[in-house]
């Protein structure tokens, strides 16, 4: 749902003057406050994490990451986030070009529907595949009739991750569409341009750095997300089990070094995220 | 009555292509699955339908939801506030690193946050035994789904805040100042007025999240029923015991909160805008 | 003693810097009570800079102000007894217009804070005074510019301010409304009374409307004075440019008496100067006539013939040397002579103003 803010707060300085600022000590005051409220909330969880991956040694962490079931896991969710990915950035490329170039009734009834998934919990978005797919689901007869399995296999899986990150790249890319309008396309296309000509030379160029934002927006949720997957998964172990899933698992078990080894490389890729999207937004705010 | 798409001379190529995945995949990914949700519940009885909501479970769940949610999204109202006020008005060293960190929840997947939060907070972890020490039960109660709540919503107020706060014109508090008004007699006059409306919007975004949330909570909250067993949760008993009716009965209206919710966003920026539009 | 009597506002090498800009380089200021001062200059020239200031929104880095006898360097704004009013209203827009004409009311330390009524009848009576009382529970964007300029006075005025202080109060305006403005603003003074000091770029607006015309350049004052004063006799090249148009001659000075073109002009003032000078001659201070007998005159050609308003203005090329010579004759004038474009006449100042040229001349020529 972070994206639903859209692109981050631009911060801009504004200059203080003596008298719209309070006195050192009430800012002191609040500025402790504040980091103390931010140190217990963000920092002191994320250290925990680390700090109980490492607990039994490198040693240990190594052979967690290294055991067959983990290492499937962090299989499938790769795979899974190759699939849902670039699926999504397709389809955010082709609606934001519909939508932001083009004039049409219910555009913002469209608009709302894509935002749909943001606004559902995780657990109904991976249960309407059940109710969908499973035996006693919609379609669930013709499914058994053919021998076809969706859910609990690593189809389901995507489908679920594919339905929750959604809307990620399109909801960048609209807002930033819209803006920049189509003088630029049209003037393109009067000196003899092509459509797809036109796309890659005059409107990718313009939205390069919002598009990377949602595809790193997308990419983290789409490796991180649980509750949807969770629904749909069944939790077979080695075959249906993605990294958030198996962290369920190990902790559950009581095998903390594991479970935390594992959610310290969700940690990792979390950090890189927001350090992307630090750099991203800094380069877009100089261009 | 006009047609649905009018024809007219486009110069952009792509429209009835590019429209047309849209609206397909649109269907087939979000449209279609979500529309199972409403045709089961269709096949419900108004009595199969209130058998499953007034049950005392699933109404301890809902109180239990709807009550942490409220906690955690006010106590992310007033902090957020404060986070935002202190990243936009002042200075201080790692500044910008603090800055992006408060976008850790949105990024942290929410098994790895519920895990972390759950060994912090749990008898034996260094923040749960603190607060033992003192006869307070943190991990396995509602005080831990309210902890894990809190993380997962906090950047949403600082989020809608921090841009508002940094437009905000100095000249108002300037004028302020020059009435006669302290600072503080100017933050809950002048400021506060300003950002009621974006301090509103976080909130709800805030209680939104939290009303759904699954991830961060089943580790932390022990899912005792009757105690500390969130709707989500229930949800997910429902779906493990095949009791589709049950879950879809609870889904459906869980949706409908959302959308509640979502309507009063519209309703706040509708308002605001109303306010300050003919500027 | 009686001097501090007339004395309200005091500023003594007030010095202010941003960063690497010098805002003020040692300003020395007095402010009479009762009176409606212009703050007057180009953009940059410390002018908002030295309101802000006496305003206690900006603290000065170096010097003195007292606000009636008293040193104001310790005061924060909210104690200093001054009504500002912002260029961009700076309305509060959650608040109707009675909401924020009281707001300078409801803020009052408890014990002396009227009570609601006497809160809402006083901030009416201020409205009122500004013909806006009608407005009272609508909110700032639903008025137009210029009501809301006089909404943002009525709440400067609602304590009942010692100094009124107004930066650029008129600068957001179309001019048809900043002269109705400036007008009202005027007959408002004189109604209550209050010391204010206003801040403007527009040279007409500072001379119409103020009892005594600060010019600012640079962080220094050029000159201050009525406005008489100050655009009959200028101090300076700075000040005879920036108040209206001038024809520029070159000239050299010596023993008290100029020597521009073939005149020769007396300028006792500048007795003790020698070398280049610049004379300065307004529009409407130059004769044109198809002969001069016994006078000596310049030869220009008429370019352009402007007729509009009260004058009729004309622009020539000089014959000697380069440039151009704008001036400006009454329509009785015009019609006696009736110059066509494209005619040569005979151009003689009636008076000029010596300058001794400085060394940075090319400061004031450019």
């Amino acid at each position: 749902m972070g994206a639903a803010i859209g692109l981050l707060a631009k911060t801009k300085e504004v200059p203080r003057t003596r008298a719209t600022t309070e006195s050192w000590l009430v800012r002191l005051a609040l500025i402790a406050l504040a980091l103390t409220f931010l140190f217990f909330f963000l920092l002191i969880p994320l250290v925990e994490v680390f700090q109980k991956a490492f607990e039994k040694g490198l040693g240990a962490y190594w052979q967690a990451i290294q055991d067959p079931e983990t290492r499937s896991a962090i299989r499938l969710t790769l795979i899974t986030a190759g699939i849902a990915v670039p699926l999504n950035l397709f389809f955010g490329l082709v609606s934001a070009w519909a939508i932001a170039k083009f004039e049409f009734r219910g555009k913002n009834l469209l608009i709302t529907l894509i935002d749909l998934p943001f606004s559902v919990s995780p657990v109904i978005s991976g249960m309407i595949y059940v109710l969908l797919f499973g035996t006693q689901g919609l379609l669930g007869p013709f499914l058994v009739e053919h021998d076809i399995k969706i859910i609990f296999t690593p189809v389901a899986i995507v489908l679920a991750t594919i339905f929750v990150t959604f809307p990620f790249v399109s909801r960048e890319l609209i807002p930033l569409m819209q803006a920049q309008g189509r003088e630029e396309e049209e003037a393109a296309m009067t000196m003899g341009a092509g459509g797809l000509r036109t796309f890659f030379k005059i409107t990718l160029p313009n939205i390069k750095w919002g598009l990377l934002y949602g595809v790193i927006l997308c990419n983290a949720r789409a490796m991180g997300e649980f509750g949807a997957v969770s629904v749909v998964s069944g939790h077979i172990r080695g075959l249906t089990n993605t990294m958030p899933l198996q962290i369920e698992i190990l902790y559950n078990e009581y095998q903390f070094v594991p479970a935390f080894a594992v959610a310290s490389l969700l940690a990792l890729l979390a950090l890189f995220t927001l350090a992307a999207k630090g750099i991203v937004e800094w380069r877009s705010n100089k261009s | 009555m006009a047609p649905f798409f009018r024809r007219r001379h486009r110069v952009l190529p792509g429209f009835g292509l590019t429209l047309g995945f849209t609206v397909f995949y649109l269907s087939v990914i979000v449209l279609i699955p979500l529309s199972t949700l409403f045709i089961k519940t269709a096949s419900l009885s108004w009595g199969e339908f209130w058998n499953v909501i007034g049950s005392a479970r699933v109404l301890a769940a809902f109180k239990l939801s709807f009550l942490a949610s409220l906690v955690a999204a006010s106590i992310n109202t007033v902090f957020g506030l404060l986070v935002a006020w202190v990243l936009v008005r002042y200075n201080f060293p790692f500044k910008r690193i603090i800055d992006g960190l408060v976008d850790l929840p949105f990024a942290l997947p929410t098994a790895v946050a519920g895990i972390a939060l759950t060994s912090l907070y749990s008898g034996n972890g260094w923040l749960g035994s603190f607060f033992e020490s003192y006869g307070i039960k943190t991990a396995y109660s509602p005080l831990g789904i309210v902890i894990a709540l809190t993380f997962i919503g906090l950047p949403f107020v600082v989020r809608t805040v921090q841009p508002i706060l940094a437009d905000l014109p100095a000249e108002n508090e300037e004028a302020a100042a020059c009435l006669g008004a302290g600072r503080l007699k100017t933050f809950w006059k002048v400021l506060l007025p300003e950002l009621k409306p974006a301090l509103w919007t976080g909130f709800a975004l805030a209680f939104a999240r939290a009303l759904g949330e699954y991830g961060s909570v089943v580790f932390i909250s022990g899912n005792m029923p009757m105690k500390t067993e969130i709707t989500p949760l229930l949800i997910m008993t429902k779906l493990d015991q095949f009791d589709y009716a049950g879950a879809t009965a609870i889904a459906v209206l869980m949706l409908v909160v959302s959308f509640l919710i979502l309507l009063f966003i519209n309703l706040i920026n509708w308002r605001t805008h109303r306010i300050l539009a003919p500027r | 003693m009686e001097v501090e009597q007339i004395m309200s506002i005091h500023i003594q090498d007030i010095e202010k810097r941003f960063g690497g800009f010098i805002a003020l380089r040692g300003v020395d200021l007095e402010i009479k009570k009762g009176e409606l001062l212009a703050l007057l200059g180009p953009s940059g020239s410390g002018k908002t800079t030295l309101l802000r200031i006496i305003a206690g929104l900006e603290a000065p880095d170096a010097g003195v102000l007292s606000l009636d006898g008293e040193d104001a360097g310790v005061k924060k704004a909210r104690e200093r007894g001054i009504g500002f009013v912002f260029q961009h209203y700076a309305l509060f827009r959650h608040k109707t217009v009675l909401q924020n004409v009281a707001f300078g009311l409801e803020v009052l330390p408890w014990r002396r804070r009227p009570g609601r009524n006497e809160i809402r009848r006083r901030a009416l009576d201020i409205l009122k005074l500004v013909q806006l009382d009608w407005t009272a529970d609508r909110l700032p964007s639903q008025l137009s510019g210029g009501q809301r300029q006089r909404v943002a006075l009525a709440r400067a005025l609602v304590l009942e301010p010692k100094y009124l202080l107004l930066d650029e109060p008129f600068g957001a305006l179309d001019a048809k409304v900043r002269k109705e403005l400036r007008r009202w603003l005027r007959r408002l003074h004189e109604q209550v009374g209050v010391t204010s000091i206003f801040v403007t770029h527009d040279q007409e607006e500072a001379l119409e409307l103020a009892d005594r015309v600060v010019i600012l350049n640079e962080g220094r004052i050029e000159q201050v004075g009525t406005p008489d004063e100050v655009y009959s006799h200028p101090a300076n090249p700075f000040v005879t440019q920036f108040l209206g148009s001038v024809n520029l001659f070159h000239g050299r000075i010596r023993d008290g008496v100029a020597q521009v073109g073939t005149w020769e002009v007396d300028a006792p003032e500048h007795a003790g100067a020698s070398g280049a000078v610049f004379a300065f001659v307004r529009p409407h201070e130059i004769e044109l006539r198809r002969r001069f007998i016994g006078k000596a005159a310049v030869l220009a050609q008429v370019r352009q013939v402007r007729s509009f308003g009260s004058a009729v203005k004309l622009d020539l090329t000089r014959e000697e040397g380069d440039g151009w010579l704008e001036v400006e004759l009454s329509h009785e004038e015009f019609q006696n002579l009736r110059p066509q474009v494209g005619e040569w006449l005979l151009a003689r100042p009636r008076r000029f103003r010596i300058f001794p040229q400085p060394s940075e001349a090319a400061r004031w020529t450019a």
